[in-house]
């Protein structure tokens, strides 16, 4: 059975000038965060980092402290707020907006 | 080249870019050889604002040239 403290990490295995095979256990290390409509990397997170050490820093070093910070790049974020100034004058019906940006755009005009 | 179509002063604006993104604003005054423009709102301080960054929607309130930020939150309403 494996021992709990050795699933949490990575195996590699290492060959040894004598023969033996050895095992090296490394930390596993968060990977980047995609956005969520053209999932290119995102800005501003916290990645490259071991999950211990992500826990530690503070919110505001974790994302950005923008609307659907973490979540949305910078250029699908500007595409969703001109989908909703659309909404708001009504020029554009909800219905025709695409069907990735909808629920993003719904959120600001319903917004108070 | 900026699109200055329906920029003028008084047009309520939504901020596409920033901290302030997703957030109503009043255009109190526009200088065009710059590209910049004084907003105002309720939950938007007195600032200056690259035009890019704003877009227009089909609402207008009529201010005054020197209007004050409690009386433009109160045409906001």
């Amino acid at each position: 059975m494996t021992k709990p403290h050795e699933m949490t990490k990575k195996k590699k295995f290492t060959r040894t000038i004598s023969g033996k095979v050895k095992v090296s256990y490394h930390r596993e290390k968060s990977s980047k965060h995609h956005c969520a409509i053209c999932k290119g990397i995102l800005h501003g997170t916290a990645h490259s980092k071991t999950v211990a050490e992500v826990s530690k820093l503070s919110k505001t070093q974790k994302r950005p402290s923008v609307i659907f910070g973490g979540v949305l790049c910078t250029k699908c974020r500007k595409a969703v707020m001109e989908d909703a100034a659309k909404v708001i004058s009504k020029v554009k019906n909800i219905e025709d907006v695409s069907m990735t940006r909808r629920k993003y755009v719904d959120v600001i005009v319903n917004k108070k | 080249m900026i699109n200055m179509a329906g920029m003028e002063t008084g047009r309520i604006c939504l901020k596409t870019r920033g901290r302030e993104a997703g957030k109503k604003a009043v255009i109190v005054s526009i200088d065009e050889k710059t590209g910049f423009a004084v907003i105002d709102g309720k939950d938007v301080k007195r600032r200056k604002c690259n035009l890019r960054h704003l877009f227009p929607t089909n609402k207008k309130v009529d201010i005054k040239k020197d209007a004050k930020h409690d009386e433009i939150v109160k045409l906001m309403k």
